[in-house]
């Protein structure tokens, strides 16, 4: 089990040593990063596994992806010698304007080939396995020929890459274009499975869930956690907490309640 | 079109949904479809507009977020309304270019100061000076030797890119601390101004965190001459300008030293 690397956690981290398997960083925070940040980076790694989690890889951007930050994820990657590396698959940005958010894409067999293709070569670049994680999404585009987990698996599976599967994506997914959550986990092939991402989302007046990772776990994506479990475990997870970041041990009580989860369902 | 040249038509149009401005107009800013790209609201299923706004304000909160906590300050003098308005131009004229949003905020003091009272601007290069000791490179901090003694008048001290030096008119930089790093959500009222002039600071990125010395006009004036004059030529200059009971010159080498204002001593001259 694992937790998303925040700074304000720093002082508990170092001071209580919490058990917890690795922390996972956000890449594009330590690419460059100040001299403070780097330090604090090196104590964790004294005593934990640290995993990259990218927000800026573009996979699917129009413009081909960009070398140098490929190559600074490498070296970072190197550094921190982290046993895997995930990105998303969407697009981030467009005409050289970085959005800063990660946004969907049509679901195409043009698209599967070329998503494929540069899934492949950032693995191949990156020299350790490479993790896809599916979008959360409030549109769904005209175009598509296929559900978003035949694209998705078609995707890893062609490129033969992992899965950087969250769980809290899938469930606001399925609500925001109703799909059936538990035919797309059927459809994962839990072997290539490299981690699961749990988080908590925000629900809107209309319905609309919008993934803000800033409230605990919900019932449903425990239910569908469990079902995961029982269907592929074991697998690394990851708690995911971005905004109105709780203290330490509220994040480790969720840590807690995904083992009883996954004890119950085993 | 092959898969390429779709993308490229397909981002083209989303990312002007995203980049098109909230609308100001009703007290609070609201996303406005109508004003959406006509291809990307055509190419969504269902109700576009409304999903489409969702992705549309993620855009501008995020970056209004990321803006607001590099300039805590100027938020907190301007208010975060006026602040955003401010943002959404600098932003519409300068979108982000990198994937660090960190570096969205770069170039919007020099853009902003031709839109805020002097007050601000002030606020502004204080935040500015935050920012940068932050981000700037590690680098030793002068530590001198008994074998400087000697060329310690005749050298020329370095300053380093980790400490910047401010000046303000009223207490802003203590309005800066007491803030924290909390955004204000409402404006606070400019400080009242010092009844005798300005007052400086170094603000120093240290090991433990950032560091703000208060500097006595004469240490102000000793640290501006350093940077133009060996040593001995500053202090010379120094004691034509400052009265000798004001200085205090072993104490506040030993406080530039103990911040880390130096990186250096160079043989001058």
């Amino acid at each position: 089990m694992g937790v998303g690397l925040r700074p304000v956690h720093y002082p508990y981290i170092f001071e209580h040593g919490p058990e917890v398997g690795f922390f996972e960083i956000l890449t594009e925070n330590f690419l460059a990063a100040p001299p403070t940040v780097g330090r604090n980076l090196e104590r964790i790694r004294e005593r934990y596994a640290v995993v990259l989690h990218g927000v800026s890889l573009n996979l699917l951007g129009h413009a081909p992806l960009d070398e140098a930050y490929l190559e600074a994820v490498r070296r970072l990657a190197d550094l921190v010698d982290a046993p895997f590396v995930t990105d998303h698959l969407c697009w981030s940005g467009a005409h050289g304007v970085a959005h800063h958010d990660l946004l969907p894409t049509p679901y195409t067999d043009d698209l599967v080939d070329l998503a494929a293709e540069r899934a492949r070569d950032v693995q191949a670049r990156l020299g350790r396995p490479f993790g896809l994680e599916n979008l959360s999404s409030y549109v769904e585009f005209r175009e598509s020929t296929m559900t978003e987990w035949e694209f998705y698996t078609r995707v890893v599976e062609r490129a033969d890459c992992s899965f950087m599967l969250d769980i809290n994506n899938i469930y606001v997914s399925s609500v925001n274009h109703g799909f059936d959550a538990v035919a797309y986990l059927d459809a994962i092939d839990f072997s290539r499975v490299v981690q699961v991402h749990l988080a908590g989302h925000t629900r809107q007046p209309d319905g609309l869930i919008v993934d803000t990772h800033d409230h605990p776990v919900c019932d449903e994506v425990w239910t569908l956690y469990a079902r995961a479990w029982k269907q592929g475990g074991p697998f690394p997870t990851l708690i995911e907490w971005d905004a109105a970041i709780p203290p330490m041990t509220e994040l480790l009580d969720e840590v807690s309640k995904a083992k009883r989860v996954r004890e119950a369902s085993a | 079109m092959n898969a390429l040249e779709r993308l490229e038509a397909l981002q083209r149009g989303f990312s002007e949904v995203l980049r098109t401005p909230l609308d100001p107009s009703s007290g609070t800013l609201r996303a406005v479809p109508e004003r959406f790209d006509a291809g990307t609201r055509a190419a969504v299923v269902g109700d576009a507009d409304e999903r489409l706004a969702v992705y549309n304000r993620q855009y501008w909160f995020r970056l209004f977020g990321a803006m607001q906590q590099a300039y805590r300050l100027t938020t907190a003098l301007l208010g975060p309304w006026s602040f955003n308005l401010i943002a959404t131009r600098f932003l519409t004229a300068s979108p982000p270019r990198g994937h660090d949003l960190g570096l969205a905020v770069v170039g919007f003091a020099a853009f902003a100061e031709s839109e805020v009272p002097p007050a601000v601007r002030e606020a502004m290069r204080i935040d500015d000076a935050y920012r940068a000791v932050f981000s700037a490179p590690e680098e030793p901090s002068l530590q001198l030797g008994p074998g400087d003694a000697a060329r310690l008048p005749r050298g020329r001290l370095r300053r380093s890119a980790r400490c910047v030096v401010v000046e303000e008119t009223g207490p802003l930089v203590a309005l800066r601390r007491e803030l924290g790093t909390a955004v204000a959500e409402r404006p606070v009222a400019v400080p009242a101004a010092y009844p005798d002039g300005t007052r400086a600071w170094a603000i120093c990125q240290v090991r433990e965190g950032q560091r703000t010395v208060p500097l006595a006009r004469g240490f102000a004036e000793l640290l501006e001459l350093l940077r133009a004059h060996p040593v001995a030529d500053a202090l010379a200059i120094l004691e034509t300008r400052v009265p000798r009971a004001e200085l205090a010159v072993e104490r506040w080498f030993a406080e530039g030293m103990r911040s880390g204002f130096w990186s250096a001593l160079d043989d001058g001259p």
